[in-house]
Parts: C-alpha cells; structure tokens; sequence
C-alpha cells in the first residue's frame, strides 16, 4: 500500500509518496519495507517531469525505475510535441510490460469482471485478491518543455482493465491522493466515503443523501478552499502524508505506509526539485541510529 | 432511574468489531490479509480522493450505488 498525492497549482506541481514497500513471501506472507523510492525524476537531471506510483509495486518484469527511464528515453527519441502525447506514450509503455508479465492474473481478473453481479462469493474474494495485488498507477506531473505551464496526469490501472489506461489530466487547484482512501478521506472530508454509504444506504438516515453530505461538507472538510501558494501546497501534501502514515501506525494494525515522505516540485520557472528525498544509504544509515541510540 | 447514555460513552464502551477481531486471527494465524478486509480497512485501493469539493463527496457517493 502507499500513500502517493499530486498537487497542481499554477506556480507548479507538487508530487509526494510515503516509502513503504510491500513484498509477498510464500503462502501470502507478506513483509514490509521502509525505503522503497516511489517519487521518480523522469529522464536526465535536470528534468521538467517527475513521477510518482502507487499500488503495484512492480508494473511488469521491469522496475518502475526503468520504466520511467525508458520512457523518458523514447520521449527524447520521438520527441512528442504535447503532454498529453507524453502521457499518452508513458501509458502505452506501462501496457505493453503489465499485460505481457501478468497475462494470466489479469485473463482471470477480467474473466470474473465480466461476470458482474453474477459472480460467486468465492470468485468475488478472488478478483478483490486481484484488484489489491495488481491495481495501482502513476502521476506524471510537471511542464513539457517549452511550455511553462504546469500541468499533471494520472495513469490509473487495474486487472480488469481491457485496454491501455487513458491518462486523465487532473485540475488546478486540487489535491489528488492515491493508495489508502480511507484514512485520507477521513482527515480531508471528516468522513470515509465507506462509511458515508453505509449511513446513506442503512435505511436510518431520514434526509437525503445531499443534506448529509451538506452538513459533512459545512463543518468537517479539512481542505484548502482556494489555491495554494507552492510553498503551502508543499507543507499540504506533506502534512496529509504525514497523517496518514501515523494514523496507520498507531491504529494497532500491521503497518501498510511510512518510511520517509518523499516530496518533489516542478515550477513554472525551474525544473524538478527535490524538498526531501531519503540518501541511497537512508536504509544503512537508520540501522546506524539505531545502534548509535542503545549504546547511549 | 436509567441516564441516557452520550455519543461518546456509548462509542467508547462499544466492543471491537467482530470483522477486526477475525481480521487481527487471520493475520496472526497466516501472516497475511485477506484483500477483503485491506479494503474494509483502508478503502478500495483503486479509488483516488480528489480534494476537495462537496461535489466530489456527492459524484463518489453516486458512484457506488
């Protein structure tokens, strides 16, 4: 699980994700790690992309590392005259190594879909198997060279799907999460939308729908009403990663994001920037607090 | 003479769910959680919050009915 965001101001596009990486062991075991990197320059440093993934931590029998170089590479190659042509290639890229890696997870995966309401519990708790194993997606955000304005699309995936993800290019002024809707739906709106829907549809919710939603909305949305400075979109995005990542850890349950945040900006007037970004000897060096911490 | 009970105490006085309780056992039993209830807990994975307008609140709720 992640909890990756995208902000899109006019100043620029700010990009963040936590770092936790989640890996099955045999028997659905899983195991949990803290640095994983899943904020990405695209291309050359000095960039005007970034990227950030959710969701599936490997897209295909390559990397999102790579993947991302690779397209970054075919874009400097084909040179595409838009974003939306960019986005459009990236998306295809992904494709092309998702479908051909789990060819078989996502045959069956749209085998049951295609069932719909007339899917077996038992194939029901199959293809939710597969839509938590094989859903995700990324953000590509920033500005396509010469153009100045920022600018950010979303490639979102899951196993059912039939063909190659349209991007879908997200607004201004508006916050965009991914991974684990509930807790970031609980701080932002007052309320999880599960929830929201289960009072709606209990049958004990004498008014209806719009007027729950109009006293959520009044007194409980925790969300900026008007576009942010970037250095405030910055503390935003951080200070809502940062929240779900101890609500989870301290709900009790297994821990399913955390690790250092990761924050990246592209403005208007410069290319991709880092605002924290863990070193390549983060994972060695929290062993050394540690060890630096119980001998003291 | 019986005291009606507030929100609050009757939130706090409420017992673990029994979906937490078989969730928590099945974690321990296997190392692992079923997908059904990862998304119970955190929302299904494949929905993106967009913040944040009440119509954004109004189009999810439409969306799954």
């Amino acid at each position: 699980m992640t909890i990756a965001a995208c902000y899109v101001s006019r100043e620029g596009v700010v990009l963040g994700s936590d770092s936790t990486s989640t890996f099955e062991l045999e028997e659905k075991a899983s195991r949990h790690f803290d640095f994983a990197q899943k904020l990405f320059e695209f291309g050359e440093s000095p960039s005007t992309m970034g990227a950030v993934t959710w969701g599936l931590g490997r897209p295909g029998e390559k990397s999102w590392r790579t993947l991302i170089a690779e397209t970054a590479d075919y874009w400097t190659l084909t040179k595409p005259s838009s974003f939306d042509e960019a986005a459009s290639i990236a998306a295809s890229m992904f494709w092309a190594d998702y479908q051909h890696c789990y060819a078989e997870k996502l045959r069956q995966a749209r085998e049951l879909a295609a069932k719909g309401e007339n899917v077996s519990s038992e194939d029901r708790t199959v293809l939710q198997d597969l839509n938590a194993s094989f859903a995700g997606g990324f953000c590509i955000g920033g500005r396509w060279k010469p153009e100045r304005e920022p600018c950010a699309y979303a490639i979102e995936f899951e196993p059912a799907l039939i063909s190659v993800p349209q991007p879908q290019r997200l607004r201004i002024a508006k916050g965009y999460f991914w991974g684990c809707p509930n807790l970031i739906q609980r701080i932002l709106y007052g309320i999880d939308l599960g929830l929201l829907n289960e009072i709606c549809s209990s049958g004990k919710w004498a008014g209806i729908d719009e007027e729950l939603i109009r006293l959520i909305s009044e007194k409980y949305m925790n969300s900026p009403p008007f576009e942010l400075p970037l250095r405030e979109a910055i503390d935003w995005v951080f200070s809502s990663i940062y929240t779900t990542i101890k609500g989870m850890k301290f709900s009790g349950h297994q821990t399913f994001c955390g690790g250092p945040i990761e924050l990246a900006v592209i403005s208007s007037d410069r290319p991709f920037r880092w605002v924290c970004h863990k070193t390549m000897g983060a994972a060695v060096f929290a062993l050394s607090s540690e060890q630096k911490g119980s001998r003291e | 003479m019986n005291e009606k009970k507030s929100p609050l105490d009757l939130l706090l006085e409420a017992p673990q769910p029994q979906w937490v309780t078989e969730m928590r056992e099945h974690y321990r039993k296997h190392g692992w959680y079923r997908a059904a209830d990862i998304i119970r807990l955190l929302g299904d994975p494949r929905k993106r919050v967009e913040v944040g307008t009440r119509e954004a609140l109004l189009e999810s709720l439409k969306l799954r009915k």
